[in-house]
């Protein structure tokens, strides 16, 4: 989730330009060029593909890639995107087969959204109305120790498989809390941490009490707010 | 200029090149800027994953698309947690949702692309009503769902009642991106959400 990267290339370009005077500095220059030069060409490229849309509206655009992990690629069309398959999902035998998008008129071009840096050592919880939700905590040296969440009785805890960096913790609120406001602390890496817990409504008494008479179980044990980010813009156009 | 700012600008002058070369020579799977990169991916491995019973792996026929499945929960911001930008064609089962097969709504989302590439539900919006969907679960099952509808709605409209309320019956929602890609908030401005049933 983190940028090391960019920030990483960053402090490079500072530290470069700092110590090593012209020289230096032009090849530096050279490669900001390179980098601002072939990404745009790259970028053209993905201009030029398929939006992904509703059907209503891909009925009209060209074909588009599929993938041979069913048994049936009834919508296969083109030969295989290079370099796909490195990127396919671990132990999975979804493969994408077939080619490149293919291209529309607009000019619009797509960017991966610059994600916000890793932060080691924090974490936020987030409570639904019926009492149930998550304590996430960022910690890259392993696993939390002394975990405390004095308001809620932890369910079962396992590190998030989409980062290995973060922490799950799925939590319940005692039936002694009311109000819309906690927190809780942690170790990582020998160093103590705090986070604050968001609740989606007010706990206790109320008719949104946890574990009222009457009141169905949530079978979503947390619905996150919004629309889901599943996408980078590789494909737009 | 001294010796030893030569020898200092030889070195940065032979490291700003490699550096140009590495980062220009992506190549096609990662020549965006480094301003503009999806995040490395985390390399601390998964030791303590999801242990309960949990979906193993989805299939589409129709649309030949079939991933196994990590469980996500939420990111620090409270929002729904995806597969990193880098598996763009790895799907994920929401693991505070049923499991697919348990009275509710499963959820089950990928990623329309990235990394330059199309992801694993990029054509799910071809998928249409009556189309199999196959889940494997840890536990040996493997269930047929069969579509019943497909949304495609505005993020800023999601459905939360529809996709996250209550159901009576095991049912699935497979969910991705769609719509215009909007580059100033670097996001789609829809998602496309298939509705399906247990049948088997």
């Amino acid at each position: 989730m983190g940028v090391t990267v960019r920030c990483d290339t960053f402090h490079w370009e500072i530290t470069l330009k700092k110590t090593l005077g012209r020289l230096a500095g032009a090849v530096l220059a050279g490669a900001v060029i390179s980098l601002a030069v072939t990404p745009a060409a790259s970028a053209q490229d993905e201009t030029t593909t398929t939006p992904p849309v509703s059907s209503e509206t891909s009925s009209s655009a060209p074909a588009e890639p599929s993938y041979s992990g069913g048994p049936v690629t009834t919508a296969s069309t083109e030969p295989s995107t290079p370099g796909s398959s490195s990127q396919q999902p671990t132990s999975t035998s979804g493969k994408p087969t077939s080619g490149k998008p293919s291209p529309t008129s607009t000019s619009e071009k797509p960017t991966t959204p610059p994600e916000e840096p890793y932060v080691d050592n924090v974490g936020a919880g987030y409570i639904g109305d019926n009492g149930v939700g998550a304590l996430v905590i960022a910690c890259e040296s392993g696993e939390p120790s002394n975990v405390s969440a004095p308001d809620f009785d932890t369910l079962y805890s396992n590190q998030a498989e989409d980062d290995g960096r973060y922490w799950v913790y799925i939590v319940k609120v005692k039936k002694s809390f009311k109000g819309n406001a906690s927190t809780f602390t942690w170790t990582c890496d020998g160093k103590a941490g705090k986070g604050d817990i968001e609740f989606e409504s007010a706990i206790g008494g109320g008719a949104g009490t946890p574990g009222t008479p009457g009141k169905p179980e949530k079978q979503v044990k947390y619905a996150p707010k919004g629309g889901i980010e599943t996408g980078f813009g590789a494909t737009a156009a | 200029m001294s010796t030893k700012f030569l020898r200092k600008g030889g070195r940065a002058v032979a490291a700003a090149l490699i550096l140009s070369l590495a980062l220009t020579g992506c190549g096609t799977d990662d020549p965006a800027p480094a301003a503009q990169q999806a995040p490395p991916e985390s390399t601390v491995p998964v030791t303590k994953p999801f242990n309960g019973t949990r979906p193993t792996n989805v299939k589409i026929p129709k649309i030949g698309a079939e991933s196994n499945l990590i469980a996500v929960a939420v990111n620090k911001d409270g929002k729904m947690a995806v597969p990193s930008a880098k598996k763009p064609m790895q799907a994920a089962w929401y693991q505070l949702s049923p499991v697919p097969g348990d009275v509710g709504p499963a959820i089950v989302l990928g990623h329309v692309d990235g990394n330059k590439q199309p992801g694993i539900f990029y054509k799910l919006k071809d998928v249409s009503p009556g189309d199999e969907i196959i889940v494997d679960r840890s536990d040996g099952k493997s269930l047929k769902f069969v579509v019943e509808k497909k949304d495609q709605v505005p993020k800023d409209k999601f459905p939360e009642d529809a996709v996250y309320g209550n159901t009576d019956k095991p049912q699935l929602r497979l969910i991705t991106c769609g719509g215009v890609f909007d580059k100033e908030e670097h996001s789609y401005k829809d998602n496309i959400i298939v509705y399906a049933n247990l049948v088997a």
